[in-house]
């Protein structure tokens, strides 16, 4: 599965110029700041806004050039709207009817029972959409929109108006569709962090152009200069082995092994570290509980009050420990000083 | 109750009139006011004004422009000669042209501000959902906007129904074809007749009061069944 998006745009506050192939990912999140087009981006492939200058292909598929504009209805596409959207005159199971009974038996390849059941939904068939919690109708608008049995799920947003809880439950059960499914999934979001949790790529959009961020660990360390209320690192692993008998799984990364829980073993996984859970010592600490040690080189230290940010780097990885400028001084840390780091494997998420 | 056949001519004239207009202003009238709704075109006060007017301008100043327009030489006249039709003033069809126009505002601005509040993301949502123009003005559109229908069908009818100055310029008075209740009413009370004047009266009082009553009444429960 591939997506060629070329356009060109200039709105009033907004210049895009985006020219990006999309292939090899069953995720891929388009990061960017809010009124940076992203959403216009999703849209464009959806076919609900139509921009003049642009190109589309799908699967080597033409869905708009110069000639070509296939209909929105025609796309087969599902989208996930920010604010659900979904029909009010209608109780919940036919809002999915809506989108199942619209496309043919023979393009139908997902269970729309255990799709209900992994969304636990099920039991809502009956409700009016007005009468369910924000949660629920964000599950509902994924359901009908997974309900059209499209080739590629597009998101925009869809967990903004979600608490944190939620947040996470839903990006799990996300997760888990597009893999039971093997759907592709076109996220828009503007957290780094959800991007990092659900994709296997990101594209970052930035002054009206795409990148494709190869390097997530990289991405993370350079957003965590620009923002500065929450520091993390992301690492892209892969799954070494599961310790079940610990309720643990190791993932390998590029400089080693984290011991983590068993609820993150699966084949790819960007793992989260936050910046306050990377403890320094000075020497290989004896007699600990915590699982993950690594010696690594401090590349930077930036200092501001009474925190100091250190940037350590393992291999090619980068991890970031927020520690205070009391232990700094303490540890009289330098650049290019060997240290070890300790993990706690609990502290882990994605 | 004294009603004789040519006041029952008259009552029938009447519903049909108002029927008929209806239904051509249910289909001209919803893509209009789908149109006013939704353009961003900047002349668009200027056609909000003209399907306001008939909502001020007094029926026989419509009636009269509307004679000249359907007599020989008039624009619709000549159209009407061209086809064979010939002159289309003191006819049933005239009356119903100058209904259409008498009543269009009753119809259109229900519509037009039902369907301003339809989000167009809902739409956008319903064609994401492989549902083309046709099938979302039938699925979402016209669900969605169906009090604002049912307002402009009762407004359309109950408005057509109590139409005399434009009847009486451009249709005349011919009984059986051109006779509606409002004029029989004044030419009861011409000629003195007040128990006959009485009883068509009280037919359209009731029938117009009822009819409010049950719109406000749907609209009532559509809102508290909405909340």
């Amino acid at each position: 599965m591939s997506i060629c998006i070329k356009l060109a745009l200039s709105k009033k506050s907004l210049n895009l110029d985006v020219d990006i192939d999309i292939k090899d990912s069953l995720v891929s999140a388009i990061l960017g700041e809010s009124g940076s087009g992203k959403t216009t981006l999703l849209r464009v492939v959806a076919g609900i806004e139509r921009v003049d200058d642009a190109t589309l292909y799908v699967d080597a598929q033409c869905w708009q050039d110069d000639k070509t504009f296939l209909a929105p209805h025609r796309r087969p596409v599902g989208y996930v709207f920010q604010d659900s959207m979904l029909f009010e005159h209608l109780s919940v199971g036919q809002n999915i009817e809506y989108a199942l009974k619209r496309v043919g038996t023979a393009k139908r390849y997902i269970d729309i029972d255990e799709m209900l059941q992994i969304l636990k939904i099920d039991h809502l068939l009956q409700r009016r959409p007005h009468t369910l919690s924000g949660g629920e109708k964000q599950r509902v608008a994924i359901a009908r929109a997974l309900a059209t049995n499209p080739q590629i799920l597009l998101l925009d947003e869809p967990l903004s108006a979600l608490n944190v809880e939620l947040k996470d439950q839903t990006l799990n059960y996300l997760s888990y569709i597009c893999n039971t499914f093997g759907i592709q999934m076109l996220y828009v979001t503007h957290s780094f962090r959800e991007a990092a949790a659900i994709a296997e790529q990101v594209l970052y959009l930035q002054n009206g152009r795409v990148n494709l961020a190869k390097d997530l660990n990289a991405l993370s360390i350079d957003l965590s200069k620009v923002k500065a209320q929450e520091h993390f690192s992301i690492i892209p692993t892969k799954l070494k082995s599961e310790l079940r008998e610990h309720g643990l799984c190791e993932l390998e990364f590029d400089g080693g092994i984290f011991t983590v829980d068993n609820h993150l073993a699966h084949n790819r996984v960007n793992l989260l570290i936050r910046a306050e859970d990377v403890s320094i010592s000075l020497e290989h600490p004896l007699h600990t509980s915590v699982l993950n040690i690594f010696k690594v080189v401090v590349i930077k230290i930036e200092s501001n009050g009474s925190r100091a940010l250190i940037q350590l780097q393992i291999n090619k990885t980068i991890l970031l420990s927020s520690i205070t400028t009391l232990s700094l001084q303490r540890l009289s840390l330098r650049e290019d000083m060997e240290v070890f780091i300790e993990i706690k494997a609990l502290s882990i998420s994605t | 109750m004294i009603l004789d056949a040519s006041d029952l001519n008259a009552l029938f004239i009447t519903f049909k009139l108002a029927f008929i207009t209806t239904t051509i202003l249910l289909v001209l009238g919803t893509p209009l006011a789908w149109w006013l709704s939704r353009t961003s075109c900047r002349y668009k006060f200027l056609i909000e004004a003209v399907v306001a007017l008939p909502l001020v301008l007094p029926p026989t100043v419509i009636g009269f422009y509307l004679l000249i327009a359907l007599g020989e030489g008039g624009v619709i006249g000549s159209l009407s000669q061209f086809l064979g039709l010939g002159s289309l003033a003191f006819t049933f069809t005239g009356l119903v042209i100058g209904s259409v126009f008498y009543s269009l505002p009753f119809v259109v601005q229900p519509l037009q501000s039902a369907f301003v509040f339809i989000d167009q993301k809902i739409l956008d949502a319903a064609s994401t959902l492989r549902a083309s123009k046709y099938d979302q003005f039938l699925t979402i559109i016209f669900p969605l906007a169906k009090p604002g229908f049912l307002t402009a069908a009762i407004l359309g009818f109950a408005h057509t129904l109590g139409e005399f100055g434009v009847v009486l310029m451009i249709g005349g008075n011919i009984a059986g074809e051109t006779q509606v209740a409002s004029v029989a009413i004044y030419e009861h009370v011409e000629s003195l007749q007040y128990a006959q004047a009485h009883t068509l009266s009280l037919i359209l009082l009731l029938f117009s009061f009822v009819t409010l009553a049950l719109i406000y009444a749907f609209n009532r429960r559509f809102m508290v069944g909405k909340i």
